[in-house]
C-alpha cells in the first residue's frame, strides 16, 4: 500500500477519540480517497477503518482543558505518535490528530511530493482573535514552533523520528532547556526540536485551528461555530480543540457524505 | 421574544468571513509537481508564461527547494489548478455576498 492516513486514538473517561477518528476517517476517504489505519493501545473491535494497528500502552499524563465556562481534566493518552513510523502499513503516511477534520483536498499534495518529512509550522485561529499568535515559537522563544496535529512522512524520514524519540526520552532535559512545562508530554514540542535540527522545510500554507471556547455544530452546509457572542460557517479543514466533538463525535455525522467542497 | 433577544446579540463578522474564505482558498491552490509544492497563484503562473518555449527548467518551489520542471507541463497543470480553486472561490464569495446577519449563518 503506497500511500494511506493514520489517526491515533486512544479513549480516555469520556472522550470518545476513536469514535472521533472513525468519523474522521470517513471524511478521509470521501475527500482523499485514501484508505485510514487506526493506530491504538485500545483492545477491542473498531469497525469503521481499512487497517487497525494495536499498540503497547505508553505512560499518559492529565490535561485540562476549557470546555464553555468551565474546563474538563482528563488523561492525556498521546505519547504514540513518535513510534508511528515503525507501525504505519503505508509507504508515505498521513498522520492525523483525531480533531483535525478533513474536509476538503488541502492535504492531497503533501502525499505527492517527495519530501521525506513535513509537518505544520504555522496555524491560524479562523475566529480572527489570533488566539495561537503567543505560539510562534516554543515558550523560551529560541526556536520554531512546530504542530505535530498533521504530519506527513515515507520510510526515509527515521532520522526525523529519532530526534523526537531522543526528546521523549530526556523530556525533562528539555523542558529546562526550551522552558515548557515538564507534564505532560507535547508532540508537537519533541517535534519543534526535531524540526529544528534536521531542517525540515516549512509548508506553504497554515493550519486552520479553532480555539476551545468555541462550539461546534454540523449540518449539511458545513460547521457553524460560536464563539464570544459571533457566529460564523466554516467548510475547510479544521482543527477543533473543542472537547465536545470528541465527548459526543455524532455530531459531525452531518458532515459524512456531504459532496466536496471547499 | 427570548429567541429574538438571542438572535439579537449573536454577531456575524463578514470582514471575517471574507478573510477566512480567501485564506482556505489560497492555501488549496497548492499543486505537487515534479516532487514538489507550488503555490498556482496569477504571479506564479505570469513567472511560468516566460518559459513556455524551453525545454527544461531550474524553479524554486514554494518551500524554497530548487527543482527541474518542464514549464509547458507545470504551466498547464498550475492553471487547471487556479481556475479550479477560482471558481470554487467565486461560488463561496457570491455565497458569502448573500450572507448579511447572524441567521442567514
Amino acid at each position: 500500500m503506497y500511500k494511506g492516513a493514520c489517526i491515533i486514538a486512544n479513549n480516555t473517561g469520556d472522550l470518545d477519540y476513536i469514535g472521533l477518528a472513525a468519523i474522521n476517517a470517513q471524511l478521509i476517504r470521501q475527500h482523499l480517497d485514501i484508505p485510514v489505519c487506526l493506530l491504538t493501545a485500545d483492545p477491542g473491535d473498531h469497525p469503521g477503518f481499512d487497517h487497525v494497528v494495536l499498540l503497547e500502552e505508553r505512560p499518559s499524563s492529565k490535561r485540562s482543558m476549557i470546555k464553555g465556562d468551565t474546563h474538563i481534566t482528563y488523561v492525556w493518552k498521546n505519547d504514540h505518535r513518535i513510534d508511528a513510523i515503525d507501525h504505519s502499513p503505508y509507504a508515505r503516511t498521513l498522520l492525523l490528530d483525531a480533531d483535525y477534520l478533513v474536509l476538503s483536498d488541502l492535504l492531497l499534495p503533501l502525499l505527492d511530493c517527495d519530501q521525506p518529512f513535513m509537518i505544520v509550522d504555522s496555524v491560524h485561529d479562523i475566529t480572527g482573535r489570533h488566539a495561537f499568535a503567543g505560539m510562534k515559537r516554543v515558550p523560551d522563544g529560541s526556536i520554531d514552533q512546530r504542530w505535530a496535529t498533521v504530519m506527513c512522512f515515507d520510510k526515509r524520514a527515521g532520522s526525523i523520528f529519532d530526534a523526537a524519540a531522543m526528546v521523549r526520552r530526556d523530556y525533562g532535559y528539555y523542558a529546562a532547556m526550551f522552558d515548557w512545562p515538564v507534564k505532560p508530554f507535547r508532540n508537537d514540542f519533541a517535534f519543534s526540536v526535531a524540526a529544528h535540527l534536521l531542517a525540515v522545510p516549512k509548508l506553504p500554507f497554515s493550519m486552520p485551528q479553532l480555539p476551545p471556547d468555541c462550539t461546534v455544530q454540523a449540518d449539511n452546509n458545513g460547521l457553524k461555530i460560536s464563539h464570544a457572542g459571533n457566529v460564523l460557517r466554516w467548510k475547510g479543514d479544521l482543527h477543533v480543540l473543542n472537547k465536545d466533538i470528541a465527548l459526543d463525535p455524532s455530531i459531525l455525522e452531518p458532515l459524512v457524505g456531504q459532496a466536496t467542497h471547499s | 421574544m427570548n429567541e429574538i433577544r438571542e438572535q439579537a446579540r449573536v454577531a456575524y463578522d463578514r470582514t471575517l468571513a471574507q478573510k477566512n474564505l480567501a485564506q482556505r482558498m489560497a492555501a488549496r491552490m497548492i499543486l505537487a509537481h515534479a516532487g514538489g509544492l507550488w503555490r498556482c497563484d496569477q504571479e506564479f503562473l505570469a513567472v511560468l508564461s516566460c518559459y513556455l518555449h524551453d525545454d527544461e527548467i531550474v524553479l524554486l518551489d514554494s518551500q524554497g527547494i530548487p527543482r527541474k520542471v518542464q514549464p509547458l507541463e507545470l504551466f498547464k497543470a498550475a492553471k487547471a489548478r487556479n481556475q479550479e480553486m477560482l471558481n470554487e472561490w467565486l461560488v463561496a464569495y457570491a455565497e458569502l455576498a448573500r450572507t448579511r446577519t447572524a441567521k442567514d449563518v
